[in-house]
């Protein structure tokens, strides 16, 4: 409920039209270009620019580079070596990923992880673009005063909310359950307005064609307008995924047993002295466990997410 | 949302409509009462309506709900949910008085001043970077510099917890290294000069290639006859910067500009785990104090007026920036 | 009829049906008749071996859990917050002194511990422990834990740096007298070209130390009914004469060094040679200086005043019981095994030096051994004589705000003498220091109003 999806201008519109709705322009293709004569300046300029942002990149992805050496590091040797021991790397161990397993509930946590995030993702992700359709395609009572509450609230910070939310959890007798997770967070405004921007490419004609045809509002829904927004979909999936995965805040306040923490809230309480009991290894295992899941939904979806985020910037 | 049985509209006639109005017909009951067009026209009109409900009612009970007993609650002290007691307006005239509260305005937006004249800065010389057409590989390079917006703020704040670690961390080794003068000893978590600099550089971490792509996108939207009119006008490299450019990406600079402010000035990830909750001056910011107000000492009431106090500053803000704008956009 | 919501969203449903399946399906933990939580590793250590014995005598189930000490207190206050005892709650906690302040601010009854003093006063522990002790662990005089340790403080140095330096601090009765031995120390040994030679261990900007002298005035920032005591004179006085301890011309301390292997090096070098120790710290001393065996010895505190305690105490746990605990007297006697039995001494003996709060049990010959450490010297028979002299210490809800404002006053005040080099007016540095700390005590008195809750 409290969890911020990274904010985005309301004006985000998908980047891919579907194809059967481009019209065919018939292109006569461009002449050849002749090919560039071998310019030294270039080439300096060229390699000038890869040395600086070569180092550059090698600087952004040097903390994932520490942290996977952490994780194979035996406690006394994590701050003696800055990477790893690479003369002697009979010292690296998996020691810390046995000990994650073993000791502490990690597999647990990873699954009530798993289960909040994609649940709230698809909830959010339906009732979104329901709402998103019926916000862009309806002209109805009601329309401009809940656009106008929602954009009002979009404009609040969420943390105002905390207490009082904690408070009606309290009341309802969900504290300590993932309801107090997934049903409050699964209404998005943000998400809405995605949609409704991304709906508004779903053309008029089809829909009316469709009703034509005697499909219900809900096929229109269905089988119309989702596939044209597919992208946008893809995106705003990661999108919550994400936020949902990675949210604290409000699953410190609500999870109170161990066994239902969710990975962010689990490993924040294994933090403190190392003499009382946890690794720096241990705990760079698990963060980089955690990491994992969030990276490989990003490979999978990211053209959608790129396309999002790009075109949005530009109608920004 | 189960499907009406689809009623042929009066203007065509499939086949198919045709044998499925004919199961109508045949069902009988209480569907013979109504007549099929209103029943089409019913689901159509309510339509909205009904795709909007659940988001409507959950709304109201999970956000709309809870924004109003905020109001109601910050006017009342509390130990836990449950046990209140009324102060009115006491809540508030302690807030305007209470210097932790104040420290951590100044933390706040010492934070997100800072970061903000670092990020946007370094994210636009990289976007330009990336932007050149002399670049290879130009995906991986966006994708190395993006890849740290995937990890969570918890995450991060756990890495740099130990990166900053006073002469063994990975970042003091570095600094050691490229500047012996300063050396290792940079104790990032208790030097109250340092506390805010060290989120900052884990703030930035995760957000430059953010706002890279942002920044990259709007660079790459920008018309490229108007860079040929100005070499052509005899405009230098900077000159085209100053005048093709930044006027051309300008609606991004300022979202992002609005969009980190607004962010910072909710910031409570980094902080709170860096410094795991320690009772400083120099390391506490607004929603770390709304939380342990909240939810460590129990005064939920308190919690909530400083959330409304939250509200309020970031709107001011908000406000002045948009007026800045527009003010310069018109110099402009 | 396809899925148009697209493969992702596809992938999460079945995601969330297979992770919901197994959260579902997840055993209930393991009901026990009674959960213990503790933070701390060495308690862990000797409780262990004491559990399943104590299961076969009373034929119950007892889970022992080791936590962190700052998640135990999170998760503890979100549990008495919600009022709501869930199935992991703890019939019995261990709770360190810092952390204990929190528990405090809800009106008595509403505190999260069972109160204590009915049960104490029927077993017999309440006269054979020491009475200031309870004073952490009780608000307005009603207490809610039972302590497991005293902390008595002691002066821990190098005798032989310090004789070599014409020094016998044993002289020293008094702080402003131990000042003194402390520069002639330091003028010998600078002078002889040891320039990293300090003759006393204090932090510059932390006021721990500061307060652990306060206790010995008898003095508490907030003492256990709510009182503010940062405007006495005498805690002005204490801070001015700490500061020309650890700051300007009269320096005579250093504050330990961080790292791994660091404090060795402190100590095996010389480079801290006299030490303010409760008596947990002096098994750390021990552990880590084993390469000064015999060189060093003990002494009781140095004073201000002769009405002032030789000792002071920093530090402590005790054993909590929740309200929600399932059976008080089950869990009541688990206590008094862990801590107070045979068995249990045997293994609080074995793993550490730690005085028991009980007068009886000091009779027992482990504490009356001479200590190869100290020469010969026996260390536990002098905790045992200050044992009894040890201050109340009382934590208050707003204690870690009262710590901040002594460590800002610190702050000024060793930057004060710093600048004033040698010319510091004593008199001007306590007005001023009584200024800041006037300044503090107020914001203090208006925070505690805001957060009193009756």
């Amino acid at each position: 409920m409290t969890q911020t999806a990274p904010p985005q201008p309301p004006e985000l519109t998908t980047a891919t039209t579907p194809a059967d709705v481009t019209p065919y322009r018939a292109v006569t293709p461009p002449p050849p270009r002749p090919h560039p004569a071998f310019k030294p300046k270039k080439i300096l300029a060229a390699l000038g620019l890869h040395a600086i942002v070569i180092p550059l990149a090698i600087l952004s992805l040097l903390p994932f580079f520490w942290l996977i050496c952490g994780t194979l590091k035996t406690h006394e040797d994590f701050f003696q070596y800055t990477f790893i021991p690479w003369s002697e790397p009979s010292r690296l161990t998996f020691g810390n990923f046995t000990w994650l397993f073993s000791r502490e509930p990690f597999l647990t946590w990873m699954f009530n992880s798993l289960f909040v995030a994609s649940t709230h993702t698809c909830l959010v992700v339906t009732l979104s673009s329901l709402g998103g359709f019926a916000l862009a395609k309806y002209q109805f009572a009601g329309r401009k005063p809940l656009m106008i509450v929602m954009l009002t609230t979009m404009m609040l910070p969420s943390q105002v909310l905390l207490p009082s939310s904690y408070e009606l959890m309290h009341t309802i007798g969900w504290l300590d359950s993932y309801a107090a997770i997934i049903v409050p967070s699964s209404v998005s405004v943000f998400g809405m307005f995605l949609f409704m921007q991304a709906m508004k490419a779903v053309p008029d004609e089809l829909l009316q064609a469709g009703r034509v045809d005697g499909c219900s509002e809900l096929r229109l829904w269905w089988e119309i307008a989702l596939p044209i927004v597919r992208p946008m979909i893809g995106a705003f999936t990661l999108l919550s995924f994400m936020s949902a995965w990675n949210a604290f805040i409000w699953p410190q306040i609500i999870l109170q047993s161990h066994n239902k923490y969710t990975l962010p809230v689990a490993l924040t309480n294994m933090l403190g002295l190392p003499e009382y009991h946890t690794p720096y290894g241990v705990l760079m295992a698990a963060t980089f466990l955690s990491i994992l899941p969030v990276a490989i939904l990003f490979f999978i979806l990211q053209r959608d997410f790129i396309a999002g985020l790009a075109s949005g910037a530009v109608k920004g | 949302m189960p499907s009406l049985p689809p009623v042929p509209p009066p203007q065509s006639l499939d086949s198919a409509t045709r044998t499925r109005a004919g199961a109508g017909a045949r069902m009988g009951g209480g569907l013979a009462m109504l007549s099929r067009e209103r029943l089409w026209q019913l689901q159509h009109k309510l339509a909205p309506y009904l795709f909007l409900s659940p988001f409507v009612i959950l709304f109201c009970c999970f956000m709309l709900y809870p924004l109003g007993r905020s109001i109601m609650l910050s006017l009342y002290k509390s130990v836990g949910p449950g046990k209140l007691q009324y102060v009115g307006m006491g809540n508030y005239r302690y807030l305007v008085t209470d210097r932790i509260f104040w420290a951590s305005v100044a933390n706040t937006t010492y934070f997100t001043t800072l970061f903000l004249t670092l990020q946007v800065p370094i994210a636009l010389g990289l976007a330009v970077l990336l932007n050149s057409k002399l670049l290879k590989f130009r995906n991986f390079f966006r994708f190395a510099f993006f890849s740290s917006h995937l990890v969570g703020m918890v995450f991060v704040a756990i890495i740099f917890g130990l990166m900053l670690a006073q002469r063994h961390g990975l970042i003091n080794k570095m600094i050691g290294f490229f500047f012996p003068f300063i050396g290792t000893e940079l104790n990032w978590f208790a030097d109250p000069k340092l506390a805010m600099p060290a989120v900052v550089i884990a703030a930035l971490w995760i957000s430059v290639g953010y706002a890279m792509v942002y920044l990259l996108a709007a660079l790459q939207s920008v018309d490229q006859e108007l860079y040929e009119a100005a070499e052509v006008d005899g405009a230098s490299k900077w000159q085209q910067f100053r005048h093709v450019t930044l006027p051309g990406i300008r609606p991004v600079l300022i979202f992002l500009i609005l969009v980190g402010t607004i962010g910072g000035y909710q910031l409570f990830e980094l902080p709170y785990v860096l410094f795991h909750g320690v009772w400083t001056n120099y390391a506490i910011t607004i929603v770390t104090y709304l939380f342990q107000m909240g939810f460590e000492a129990g005064d939920i009431g308190y919690a909530s007026a400083i959330g409304w106090a939250l509200v309020v500053i970031i709107f001011v803000v908000s406000l002045i920036q948009l007026k800045v704008a527009r003010a310069r956009e018109d110099v402009a | 009829m396809s899925f148009h919501l697209g493969k992702p969203i596809l992938v999460m449903m079945i995601i969330a049906l297979i992770a919901g399946a197994v959260v579902a399906m997840r055993p209930a933990q393991q009901k026990a008749d009674l959960t213990v939580w503790v933070f701390a590793d060495s308690h862990y250590k000797a409780y262990l071996p004491l559990i399943p014995e104590f299961e076969k005598q009373h034929n119950v189930k007892v889970n022992l859990n080791i936590l962190n000490a700052r998640a135990l207190a999170v998760r503890l206050t979100s549990m008495f917050m919600s009022g709501e005892p869930s199935d992991e709650a703890p019939d019995m906690v261990e709770m360190e002194i810092g952390l204990m302040g929190r528990f405090f601010r809800p009106p008595i009854k509403d505190i999260g511990f069972m109160p204590l003093n009915d049960r104490l006063q029927e077993s017999g522990l309440y006269d054979r422990i020491v009475q200031t002790r309870f004073a952490p662990w009780s608000k307005e005089g009603v207490i809610f834990g039972v302590p497991h340790d005293l902390h008595p403080c002691v002066i821990v140095y190098r005798d032989d740096l310090f004789r070599e330096a014409g020094v016998d601090l044993t002289t020293a009765k008094t702080w402003p007298q131990y000042h003194e031995a402390c520069l002639k120390f330091r003028d010998y040994w600078v002078g002889r070209g040891f320039k990293t030679r300090h003759a006393l261990e204090l932090p510059e900007s932390s006021s721990d130390y500061l307060q652990v002298m306060l206790l010995q005035r008898g003095i508490n920032p907030i003492d256990g009914y709510g009182n503010i005591h940062l405007e006495d004179p005498r805690t002005a006085a204490t801070l001015a004469f700490y500061a020309q301890l650890v700051a300007g011309k009269k320096k005579v301390t250093q504050q330990s060094s961080q790292g791994i292997g660091a404090f060795t090096r402190d100590l095996t070098e010389g480079s801290l040679c006299s030490f303010i120790a409760p008596d947990w710290r002096v098994t750390y001393i021990k552990r880590y200086g084993a390469a000064v065996t015999g060189k060093m010895r003990m002494m009781p505190m140095p004073v201000f005043e002769p009405t002032d305690s030789p000792t002071s105490t920093w530090g402590g746990t005790m054993m909590g019981f929740p309200r929600s605990c399932k059976n008080p007297d089950l869990a009541w006697k688990l206590m008094e095994f862990l801590y107070f039995s045979e068995e249990g001494m045997k293994q609080r003996r074995e793993s550490t030096e730690i005085l028991p709060p009980i007068k009886p049990m000091w009779a027992d010959p482990f504490y009356h051994q001479a200590d190869p450490y100290f020469g010969g010297q026996k260390a536990s028979e002098l905790y045992i004589e200050l044992a009894p002299k040890i201050p109340p210490r009382y934590v208050s809800f707003a204690s870690p705000v009262a710590t901040l404002a002594l460590n800002e006053a610190l702050i000024r005040a060793t930057a004060y003498v710093e600048e004033h080099g040698d010319h510091v007016d004593q008199q001007e540095l306590e007005a001023n220091c009584r200024k800041w700390l006037a300044d503090s005590a107020a914001d203090l008195r208006t925070r505690m109003d805001q957060w009193r809750f009756d």
